[in-house]
């Protein structure tokens, strides 16, 4: 029997870094596989291999049991081997059918035939029921629907072999269990899938055969039915892992933010915040959840002096900080962990260095008047690197040579190491794996017995009920419940969520 | 390992320029054959002249000193990722500010006289850059089209001020000469190199450590690398495009003072050849760094010193040598996108 992508004793070195170390891949057709690993693991270098992004050192893949040199991702499209990057390579302004043909456009004439290629986006559309409209413009759609144009990309270059990394850290559940629902009309139409995900339940639900990577070797090779959440767990971070957070008692000290009343301005036309109020006390989590487009990026950028606000009083420690520049309210002890890391959190070509000085670069530690302080600097990126266990090729390594998740770490090691008053942490977790996930979550309880006040914007209704002391439920930028977790029960939240919510203040 | 990694990128970085003089040179012995010429004779004979003797490596660095100015400028503004296509206007204003201030401020001892005029000269160019630098910031007008536009009012109204304000009688359309106390002193006269030049080199090492030592270029890099990102950090992105042009202007604005106080002693309408559209050749060419501008700079100042002892030699007329400047930017211009993709996918094999 042959299988639809085979790859044998893959080996990728990046100097000394071992990002695959024999690597092993059988990917049966029409089925899903699953990739697992913890951040660095070398799951997405893999894939790039496979993708023909990267040449591997050594090694040998087969396509349909014929064996190939992917020499580049012109020859992938050829095999049929398509896919969708962990992070998008969508041009914003770009409508969906032109971002779709692009590199492929269809011509007559050497003219691009729109009213053609529209009519194809439309019919794939149609056929996997992905509802997209060819004319819309990327930028404008939620991210959900933006991966699903990725997809229809890989479709449109006729790919039988599609490989998602990390298709769901950015996702909603319910746009996560849409795109499942599109992954097994996929495999009914007989393509097979590679699937890469942090989060087991997800392997558990989707996938047909699971790979387990560790430190770039395959440490495990199982089918779904003799798998468990656990064993894979285990196989992955090499020790058990504990899924319960243990939580000490905290009692709550003086009010460190107080939003009253609070409207933002809308950003090219998105979800504002509307006569919002809260507070957060020291020692406090307060965790913020919705579906994602309800408010939650007016309310970060609001808080952080990124966006005005229209209305209402935003306070810090019993100062007016409504209005002030986000240096100004950064130096008053605020700490921001961004949404997007790879848009806003970091700048990818710069070194880890300087990264690690982003949002930090005004701090009188790091400057000798208007000179930076490399040293200072230097000890400060080592200590982050040591704190967080961030794995780096090397301080002057650029940011886009760390897996995801240790960019990830990296910001969040940033933004804690220096004891804030109030933490902003916006999908703390997004795209980190497992033993990093229980690190966050327990560097996150640690900055609340200290005494930090948090607050916490997650999609992960798990993460936000587990962590937060209070929760709030945004629907259309109000706040729709607001209260002790346990006041709630989850089925009560999910109807406030969707906007049918009854108010309980 | 560590310098390991730098050496590499550095050696990589330098590829691209490399590969570039090298490839125009070659077209350039193609062209020379083609003519029936010897290019081993005429290449000689360029370097001779350009290098050949004490007055002949003066002149070539004469000819480089504007570029060093202008190649500065246009790297400040790309830093934090705008396009200074002004340099050339804000040149203009600067050279006519600094002869008015040189013959005007007659009232000054020797040093006072020649500081003003350069300040005098900054400050002109770093007006004529601070009008696009808000229009792009307030209105959104790309710095493109606002620094070329000004460059069309700087030529006109120098012009202007040169033939019916402060012309000196006779057919030239020039100023009347600045005193010898604005003068900036000639280092190996005859030749016209003078302290302008080792005021361009001072700048070299300024611009450098001011871009990757000091906190307003860390805020003017990440601002031109990712503006989203300097915002999140507290970056004031807008003040920062505006202090950028700012300093761009100021820079072209000393590379017209040295033409004024240095080259020419006044004014003279439409004196460039294209010094400032040259300069963004060659902080392309020098990787947008203050030293390898410089290197790229006085490379460009051995090409147009050496030309005509090479049109002197052989039959090859000296405008070979602007084709080789302009096929060198070609191949810089596309070099740059080629390493790219060369390094995205080696990125650190
Ligand atoms: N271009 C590169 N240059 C240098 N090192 C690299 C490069 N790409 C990846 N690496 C390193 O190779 C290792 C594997 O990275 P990879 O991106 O494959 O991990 P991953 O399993 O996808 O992790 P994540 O779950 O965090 O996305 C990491 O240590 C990473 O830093
Ligand atoms: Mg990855």
């Amino acid at each position: 029997m042959n299988f639809a992508l085979e790859a044998r004793g893959i080996k990728k070195y990046f100097g000394p870094v071992k990002a695959n170390d024999d690597l092993d891949l059988r990917l049966q057709r029409a089925t899903v596989h699953a990739v697992v690993g913890e951040n660095g693991a070398g799951k997405s270098t893999l894939m790039k291999i496979l993708y023909g992004i990267y040449q591997p050192d050594s090694g040998e893949i087969f396509v349909n049991g014929e064996p190939v040199t992917i020499g580049s991702p012109d020859v992938a499209h050829r095999l049929g081997i398509g896919m969708v990057h962990q992070h998008f390579t969508l041009v914003g302004p770009l409508s969906v059918t032109e971002n779709v043909i692009l590199g492929v456009e269809p011509c007559t004439r050497g003219l691009i035939d729109y009213k053609f290629a529209e009519q194809q986006v439309r019919e794939v559309s149609n056929r996997y029921n992905l509802t997209l409209e060819p004319t819309d413009i990327v930028e404008s759609l939620p991210v959900g629907l933006q991966q699903r144009v990725e997809i229809i990309k890989v479709l449109f270059r006729e790919a039988r072999i599609i490989i998602l990394d990390e298709p769901t850290a950015a996702l909603t559940p319910a746009e996560t269990s849409d795109l499942f629902r599109i992954i097994r009309d996929l495999v009914a139409d007989g393509r097979s899938v590679v699937f890469i995900t942090h989060k087991l339940n997800e392997v558990m639900e989707i996938a047909d055969d699971i790979t387990v990577i560790r430190d770039g070797r395959s440490v495990g090779s199982l089918t779904k039915d003799a798998a468990t959440e656990k064993e894979l767990a285990r196989l992955m971070v090499g020790r058990d892992v504990m899924f319960s957070i243990s939580k000490p008692e905290v009692t709550a000290g003086e009010v460190v933010l107080n939003v009253d009343n609070l409207t933002s301005e809308s950003v090219s036309g998105d979800q504002r915040i509307e006569n919002v109020s809260f507070s957060i006390r020291a020692g406090e989590i307060f965790g913020v959840v919705g579906v994602a487009g309800n408010g939650q990026d007016a309310l970060e950028e609001a808080v952080t002096g990124l966006r005005r606000a229209t209305q209402g009083r935003i306070e810090l420690m019993g100062k007016d900080i409504t209005g002030l520049s986000t240096a100004q309210i950064r130096a008053m002890g605020v700490a921001h962990i961004p949404a997007n890391r790879t848009a806003t959190g970091l700048v990818m070509d710069f070194p880890l260095s300087d990264n690690g000085l982003l949002g930090h670069q005004y701090r009188s530690i790091f400057r000798n008047g208007p000179f930076i302080n490399r040293k200072a600097v230097n000890e400060w990126i080592n200590r982050l690197i040591k704190d967080f266990n961030i794995k780096a090729p090397s301080l002057n390594a650029p940011a886009f040579t760390l897996s995801g998740g240790n960019q990830q770490k990296l910001i969040l090691a940033r933004e804690m190491v220096h004891e804030p008053r109030l933490l902003l942490a916006v999908q703390p977790t997004r795209g980190v794996d497992i033993a990093s996930i229980e690190m966050i979550h327990k560097a996150l309880i640690e900055a609340r017995s200290r005494g930090v006040a948090i607050l916490l914007i997650s999609n992960e209704l798990d993460e936000i009920l587990s962590l937060s002391d209070r929760i709030a439920v945004v629907y259309s930028g109000r706040i729709a419940g607001i209260g002790d977790p346990a006041s709630f029960t989850v089925e009560e939240i999910g109807l406030m969520m969707a906007g049918a919510g009854k108010e309980v203040v | 390992m560590k310098s390991g990694m730098k050496q590499d990128s550095a050696f990589r970085a330098m590829v691209a320029p490399l590969l570039s003089v090298v490839g125009a040179f070659l077209v350039g012995t193609v062209i020379i054959g083609l003519l029936g010429e010897d290019p081993l004779v005429a290449y000689a004979a360029l370097i001779n002249g350009a290098l050949g003797d004490v007055q002949a490596l003066a002149n070539t660095l004469q000819k480089a000193t504007p570029y060093i100015f202008g190649g500065l400028a246009v790297m400040i503004a790309s830093k934090c990722g705008m396009f200074n296509i002004g340099v050339e206007g804000q040149m203009y204003v600067g050279a006519m500010a600094a002869a008015w201030a040189g013959f005007t401020l007659t009232y000054l001892g020797r040093g006072a006289h020649i500081i003003a005029a350069l300040l005098i000269a900054g400050i002109a160019g770093g007006i004529w850059s601070f009008v696009p630098a808000i229009l792009k910031v307030r209105f959104g007008v790309n710095e493109v089209i606002g620094t070329l536009m000004l460059n069309y009012i700087a030529y006109s109204l120098t012009g202007y001020l040169t033939v019916y304000v402060f012309k000196e009688p006779g057919v030239m359309p020039q100023t009347v000469k600045i005193a010898d106390t604005a003068a900036l002193s000639l280092l190996v006269p005859p030749s016209r190199l003078n302290t302008g030049f080792l005021i361009s080199i001072a700048l070299v090492a300024v611009t450098y450590v001011l871009v990757y030592r000091t906190l307003w270029g860390y805020n003017l890099r990440t601002t031109g690398a990712n503006p989203a990102a300097a915002r999140y950090s507290g970056v004031n992105v807008s003040f920062m495009r505006i202090s950028a042009l700012l300093v761009s202007g100021v820079l072209a604005g000393l590379m017209g003072a040295e033409r004024s106080l240095g080259v020419y002693s006044r004014f003279i309408s439409s004196f460039s050849p294209g010094y400032g559209f040259t300069s963004i050749a060659v902080s392309l060419l020098g990787r947008d760094n203050p030293f390898g501008i410089l290197i790229a700079a006085i490379f460009f100042g051995i090409l147009e010193a050496g030309g005509p002892a090479m049109s002197i030699a052989t039959e090859v007329p000296r405008e070979l040598l602007s084709i080789l400047q302009a096929i060198i930017i070609i191949f810089v211009a596309s070099g740059a996108y080629i390493s790219k993709m060369l390094s995205d996918r080696r990125v650190s094999v």
